[in-house]
């Protein structure tokens, strides 16, 4: 049993500078210079060329891993060679520049990912990093510097090194050093001093650096005093999620305090219902944002409710969040003056401590959801028009008849309230109130067909109109979008409780299997492919196909899903125990998204799902495709664990028979040794007072039960097999006759009856293991031999029923009395030897049978021969029909 | 006549001393060999007839001793196996070994092997392979018509009957292993073939043997494989 669990990880080591040049990559070689005169077996994974001769120098002595080269786009870059220094396996690699991201097609996408499958295998790794590149701190070196990082990498990294070792030098010294261009060739030296190198810049990161390295140690400290017991946590802060662009900043900053007060991070998103009506951006931004706050250590959740306030309010009661951290875009009042997210929430939760980030780039946002919000479509206007027809020629036929114009102007306002309904957007809302109004201004007031009003009340009824067109058709919108809302809701838990129902009733393995990779293909739409899993080794794979798909693309993507590399990556997956392939970090080339399920600790399947490249999953789907593998996950680990205790069963059940067979067969054995002794001791010692007769009866009889111990081993050794493992059987498809006349040939060495076989048709194939079937044939006809009399016939019948293969031995002797045939089987079972040799079945043999026939899912039975005599019966499953060729 | 010269290589010294006893009382000379290295010198120096070979040897793999052994030489080699063990004796036969007994065997068993050994080395296996016509007490097999004759009446097989009787007949006396017998016949080994294996060979003894009176050309190693017997063996063997 070597799961992952036994294997020692790595341990990594970060050097950690706050600038480029003071010195990481230098620190690094040196003390791995040491390790390396230690005996530590030490190579070098990847090193930054460098300018100076000193960090040179002492590369030399070390082994390389040498570098691959890839090309991309027309250029060559050299990567890391991951699976070179695995293959090496060293004690200790050095992989300069942590942040470093790869060019595409590589199996990570960044080099952290690397040294994670390093350090998974066991190898300890040395890394550099700058304090900029480090996820939570990126925004805060932003703002100082004002230079964007774009190789950013996540803090559990970071808080993952066993050691940090910070490298720090005066960044008046590291001036000089830039200089005298011992960091950067001349020319780029102007450059720099210009921009990062300020030292106001250097001085600020430096102090971040400090402040970095003093938090980890803290958290080092309270982990070692607290035994690492993560439930001891006091501080919870939870962040709100939006697709609004600033809202990265607000997670990172609330990553940030979790992280200093050492507290519970939760990130919490509200679905108002109108993930639908988001943009592509939006979408995209928010899934960005998710992914960013778990990459922080943040605890996704998302609920839906209408309301923001309310919503955050609910959660951070019921979760005990301490702190909640928001954004001030957050904060402003929306179109209608209502009360403030912040005052709405801390009039529910007084005690509740408010931060509110600035996010100043709010701007774009609010253009973006104007464009996405009120977007017009031609149709629509089309929709506008045909209602605005119809309502005007039915206030006509009203005005004919004499109605008054307040009930045709209620009937404008209903023709507004329909358009509401029929169209999209906010923008329509306006305008269709708009029209409302002039076209009843046109039609019904004097002068008609003008736009012109004599009455001086008019306007007043317009601006009324006007508005209550606008409020009852927004209150529309509304209500039909909480309706949707509604829907959604109610599919997302149809959905889940479908799924839970079918993997529940599943009534086998693969059915379960089966019944969750369909929920999958229904809620994607694309096909998915599940590869079964046992001891880190695919066994199979199974591919489910999309009815939305045709038949030849669903093909192809079969083809695609036993492709030499995807399997490739499932194997990683099974390695890693990580999701990993398409919008994951870890070979985003890839052609599926795979998810490793894990049972007690081991890998037991993976399931991959062809994705589309271009149209991604919307987050709504997203959240509901897994929330339904979680379910299947569980459902997966029930179904393992109901095995592991089946197994365990059986193997009790099998331990228990096995020494009751042992018990019986040490019993068996006494005679024949004792008769066989006995008659080698009488012709040793009065070897010349016997006649020549008595001799020769007295080697006849050694030579018989010679021959009946060997059967007895023979039996022996098929009790020893019963007890092989989990499946102790050999199955095949064997010619019955083959196996008849084999048996039938083995009992002939010992008596000189004849034996004869009916098989009925000829070639009659059956399942079985071929020895211990063997073995049950011989014990049933040396029974049948040797308690029946001389004159009574012996023979064997083999015949089809239904899908299986009856075996019969029948005798003509004296038949056994029916209180006996109970006890045939019985006796064994309660495992009282009383006279075992004297009477029939009494021994091993029967029992032995009756063991290897129920692990043949069969059963042996007895009855009457007609018209005396007894017939012994049991059946195997018929095997396939040959055909001549 | 000559004595015919029988190596047994056995490191058990009671089972060692039944196989000296039975073969000395039926007039072969012999050597006993009780390690692999000696064997192996015994086989270059006595040059026997039969070697018979217990595959559980202290200091060789017996395997090894057979696929040294078939480098030069042709000397038919019993293996001496215990019952149950099918995968040694099939790897054995596979690697070159004729034929096998298991333990525990009857004296009669070891002679009737040794025998039919002998009976192989002496009818000369070139020669046999380079004749136009094999014949087999009542069986004759023409190989250049493709042609079956018992008892001088012709018998029509399909073409993968024939290939079947064609590879036993050219391996007279020697156990062929199920894989063996599809790889000659059908041309690749698969394991789910075996039973299709098992109905061709039964309805191919069903043709040849029918008007026999019981005799037989084909015996059937369960688990094992087949072989073709010598004619004369099987009537010997009724009696």
């Amino acid at each position: 049993m070597t799961h992952n669990s036994n294997r020692k990880s790595g341990q990594l080591k970060i050097f950690l500078g706050y600038a480029a040049g003071v010195g990481k990559t230098y620190a690094m070689l040196k003390e791995a210079k040491e390790q390396l005169q230690q005996g530590t077996d030490v190579v070098i994974g990847y090193i930054e060329p460098h300018p100076r001769k000193e960090t040179n120098a002492l590369i030399e002595g070390f082994e390389v891993v040498p570098t691959k080269v890839f090309s991309y786009k027309g250029k060559s870059f050299r990567e890391l060679d991951l699976d070179g220094i695995i293959q090496r396996a060293p004690d200790l690699v050095l992989i300069d520049e942590l942040a470093h991201t790869n060019i595409p097609n590589l199996r990570h996408a960044k080099r952290y990912g690397d040294v994670q499958e390093l350090l998974n295998q066991g190898i300890n790794v040395y890394t550099t990093l700058n304090i900029q590149h480090i996820e939570s701190l990126h925004d805060l070196v932003e703002e100082i510097t004002q230079i964007k990082v774009r190789e950013r990498i996540p803090d559990a990294i970071v808080d993952q090194a066993s050691q940090i070792k910070l490298v720090d030098i005066e960044p008046e010294e590291l001036i000089k050093r830039l200089k005298e261009g011992k960091i950067y060739k001349q020319p780029y030296v102007e450059k720099a001093l210009n921009h990062f190198f300020q030292q106001d810049n250097l001085i600020a990161l430096r102090e971040i650096a400090l402040r970095r390295i003093a938090d980890t140690v803290h958290l080092k400290t309270k982990c070692i005093q607290l035994n690492t017991v993560q439930n001891n946590v006091l501080e919870h802060i939870l962040v709100g999620i939006s697709s609004s662009p600033t809202n990265a900043k607000v997670i990172r900053t609330a990553a940030r305090l979790a992280q200093a007060l050492h507290g519970k991070f939760t990130a919490l998103y509200v679905d108002r219902g109108n993930s639908l009506t988001l943009s592509k951006a939006d979408e995209e931004r928010l899934k960005d944002h998710m992914k960013l706050a778990q990459q922080l250590e943040g605890k996704v959740v998302t609920v839906q409710e209408d309301s923001i306030a309310t919503a955050i309010a609910n959660y951070a009661q019921i979760s005990g969040v301490t702190k909640l951290v928001i954004g001030r875009t957050m904060t402003k009042s929306n179109f209608f003056g209502k009360t403030k997210i912040t005052d709405k929430i801390n009039e529910l939760l007084p005690d509740l401590s408010i931060y509110i980030v600035p996010d100043q780039e709010n701007t774009p946002k609010k253009k973006i959801d104007v464009k996405t919000d009120f977007k017009l479509q031609p149709l629509d206007f089309l929709k506008m028009i045909f209602v605005f027809v119809i309502v005007a020629l039915v206030g006509l036929f009203f005005k004919s008849l004499g109605i008054s114009e307040v009930n045709i102007i209620t009937i404008f306002i209903l023709g507004v309230l329909i358009v509401a309904i029929w169209t999209t957007g906010w923008l329509m809302n306006i305008i269709s109130s708009l029209v409302a109004v002039l076209s009843f201004n046109f039609l019904f007031t004097k002068p008609i067909f003008s736009f012109e009003v004599y009455h001086q009340d008019y306007p007043m009824t317009f601006t009324i109109m006007f508005v209550s067109g606008v409020i009852t058709s927004s209150l529309m919108k509304k209500v039909k979008m909480q309706g949707r809302q509604a829907i959604q809701k109610s599919y997302r838990m149809e959905t889940l409780l479908e799924t839970n129902r079918k993997l529940q009733s599943a009534s086998t393995y693969e059915r379960l299997i089966e019944e969750g990779a369909m929920e999958i293909v229904k809620i994607t739409e694309r096909p998915v492919c599940f590869y079964l899993v046992d001891d880190k080794q695919m066994l199979h794979h199974t591919f489910y196909k999309s009815p939305f798909l045709s038949t030849t693309q669903n093909c192809e993507q079969e083809h695609r899903f036993s492709d030499k590399n995807e399997v490739a990556i499932v194997y990683w997956v099974i390695n890693n125990e990580r999701t990993a392939g398409m919008t994951t970090d870890v070979f985003k080339e890839a052609h599926g998204y795979y998810v490793p399920f894990l049972s007690n600790n081991k890998v037991i399947g993976v399931m991959g799902i062809s994705l589309h490249k271009k149209e991604q999953l919307p987050s709504f789907e997203w959240q509901v495709l897994h929330a339904i593998l979680n379910d299947f996950s569980l459902a997966l680990d029930k179904w393992q664990l109901l095995r592991i205790n089946e197994d365990v069963r059986r193997e009790k059940e099998l331990e228990q028979i096995q020494s009751n067979l042992l018990r019986s067969i040490s019993h068996d054995l006494r005679t024949p040794l004792t008769s066989i002794s006995g008659h080698a001791d009488i012709l040793k010692t009065n070897d010349q007072k016997m006649s020549g007769n008595q001799r020769q009866t007295l080697y006849e009889d050694i030579y018989y039960n010679a021959n009946r111990l060997v059967q007895l081993v023979e039996n022996l050794l098929a009790v020893s097999k019963l007890s092989n493992g989990h499946f102790p059987l050999q199955m095949q498809e064997e010619l019955l006759e083959d196996v008849i006349h084999e048996a039938i040939h083995q009992l002939s060495k010992n008596s000189t009856r004849p034996i004869q076989a009916y098989i009925e048709p000829e070639f009659l194939l059956a399942h079985m293991d071929t020895r211990l079937i063997g073995q049950v044939l011989i014990n049933l006809l040396d029974n049948a031999v040797s308690y029946t009399p001389v004159e009574s016939i012996v023979a064997v019948y083999a015949f089809e029923r239904e899908s299986n293969v009856i075996i019969e031995v029948r005798d003509t002797g004296k038949g056994i009395p029916d209180e006996q045939k109970i006890e045939l089987f019985q006796t064994f079972k309660k495992s009282h030897m009383g006279q075992g040799d004297t009477k029939r079945g009494l021994g091993i043999g029967l029992s032995l049978c009756q063991t290897i026939l129920k692990l043949h899912e069969s059963e042996l039975t007895v009855r009457d021969n007609i018209p005396h005599g007894t017939i012994f019966s049991f059946y195997l499953k018929r095997g396939g029909v040959v055909n001549e060729s | 006549m000559n004595l015919k010269r029988i190596l047994i290589i056995e490191d058990d010294i009671a089972i060692g001393n039944l196989m000296k006893m039975t073969i000395e009382l039926h007039g072969y000379h012999y050597k006993l060999a009780t390690k692999g290295k000696e064997a192996l010198r015994e086989v270059i120096s006595m040059q026997p007839d039969v070697i018979i070979l217990d595959l559980g040897l202290p200091d060789i793999d017996g395997i090894d001793i057979i696929l040294k052994v078939r480098t030069w030489s042709q000397i038919p080699i019993i293996v001496v196996s215990a019952r149950g063990e099918e995968t040694e004796k099939i790897k054995a036969l596979d690697m070159g070994a004729d034929d096998y007994v298991e333990k525990p065997f009857s004296v009669d068993e070891l002679l009737a092997r040794i025998r039919a050994a002998l009976r192989r080395s002496v009818s000369n296996v070139v020669t046999m392979k380079e004749q136009p016509i094999f014949t087999n007490g009542p069986l004759s097999i023409d190989y250049l018509s493709n042609t079956v004759f018992v008892n001088n009446k012709e018998i029509h097989l399909t073409p993968n009957e024939y290939k079947l009787l064609e590879t036993l007949s050219k391996n007279l006396g020697k156990v062929l292993t199920h894989n063996y017998l599809l790889k000659q016949v059908w041309g690749d080994a698969l394991d789910t073939d075996i039973p299709n294996l098992r109905v061709f060979m039964a309805t191919l003894r069903k043709k040849i043997e029918k008007d026999l009176n019981q005799g037989k050309f084909i015996q059937t190693h369960i688990r094992v494989g087949y072989r073709m017997i010598h004619w004369e063996k099987s009537e010997e063997k009724k009696n």
